[in-house]
């Protein structure tokens, strides 16, 4: 009876993680994370995407800038890899900007991570940039990818943006 | 000794399964999407503050970043009274999963009608949408209710869509998580 008590406490504590304040990011979480989000971006420059088992969910899903739904690791292993295979095969990408994120956790265990468009510093040529969000959860101690959406940022759209306008 | 073993069973099963949605928990996060896609139809944003949590982010699909309820909400309404003024949406397939213990995420296809940025006057160059938008929404459970954390909103390209690597050129039908073989 006792071990039942002691069961239905730790489930019923469980439970209520998800609806309690979430605590602010600890240090060797936000390391953590940044250094999933970095494995991610090694793979975009060396299109090894296969060790995407190792830092994304079985479920994970990602959406990109054409608005493609890849569900389910496999598919969005294959999905990058023949994309970087082909449009992708000369491109190389800058390193993860980790000053340019945003991380917010929602529970303990869920963490929501946003870079939004940036202005380009002096004299760096426009390029196309991208806003992206990135949902991580932690299994088993480890920070992984549970989904990502990437869309292109349309410059010209900007200054139309109500929230600057107010 | 048995329930030990059960609970152990429950605690490991916990933190590698998929975090999956009970039927109940799974309605109340659809009826949080209606909600959401009830607004874009009928362009009225005051009500927010029932579905989204005050911290909510908006991602729209030209890029711009909303922070917060205030600035999610007044940059909708801005939105939809002039470039989306009239414009119809109607809402598409939804997938819906949990990922961890009072977290779901959801992807909702959206079809946009015609409308004509920045204004909302067709200049005879101006012409988007007529087709359709892919959200992916997290949403969180507080105090029992579903409300919206975050969201990202993109174009889905007609044209780029015969391209796609997984063979997918119509709708995904609903997704099964459970279906997927673990190779982690």
């Amino acid at each position: 009876m006792k071990n039942l008590v002691l069961s239905l406490v730790v489930l019923g504590a469980l439970g209520q993680r998800a609806t309690a304040q979430t605590a602010p990011l600890s240090a060797a979480d936000k390391q953590a994370i940044v250094a999933t989000l970095q494995y991610f971006q090694k793979n975009l420059n060396d299109h090894k995407f296969a060790e995407m088992v190792d830092y994304t969910t079985p479920d994970v899903t990602s959406v990109n800038i054409v608005g493609m739904l890849w569900q389910g690791e496999p598919a969005v292993q294959k999905g990058h890899q023949i994309v970087f295979d082909t449009r992708y095969k000369n491109m190389k990408f800058p390193p993860l900007d980790v000053a340019a994120l945003l991380f917010r956790p929602i529970t303990p265990d869920v963490v929501v991570v946003v870079k939004g468009s940036q202005p380009l510093p002096p004299g760096v040529p426009p390029h196309p940039q991208t806003a992206n969000t990135t949902v991580l959860v932690k299994r088993q101690g480890r920070w992984l990818i549970a989904a990502f959406q990437n869309t292109l940022v349309d410059a010209k759209e900007a200054p139309n943006d109500p929230v600057n306008r107010q | 000794m048995k329930t030990c073993l059960l609970v152990l069973a429950l605690l490991l099963g916990a933190g590698r399964a998929f975090a999956q949605l009970s039927p109940a928990d799974e309605a109340a996060v659809r009826r949080t999407v209606t909600r959401i896609t009830t607004n874009f139809q009928n362009h009225h944003f005051a009500d927010m503050a029932t579905y989204t949590t005050p911290d909510v982010s908006w991602v729209n699909i030209v890029g711009m970043w909303w922070r917060g309820r205030v600035q999610v909400q007044q940059a909708h309404q801005a939105i939809f009274d002039t470039v989306f003024k009239g414009v119809a949406f109607t809402p598409g397939k939804v997938t819906v999963r949990g990922i961890a213990p009072g977290v779901a995420v959801v992807n909702l296809y959206c079809h946009v009608g015609a409308f004509y940025p920045p204004d909302g006057i067709d200049h005879g160059t101006n012409k988007e949408g007529d087709d359709d938008n892919l959200l992916t929404l997290v949403v969180v459970k507080k105090q029992g209710n579903w409300l919206l954390t975050a969201a990202q909103n993109t174009v889905v390209r007609a044209s780029a869509q015969p391209a796609n690597p997984i063979g997918q050129t119509s709708l995904p039908e609903q997704f099964d998580p459970v279906k997927l073989v673990d190779r982690h």
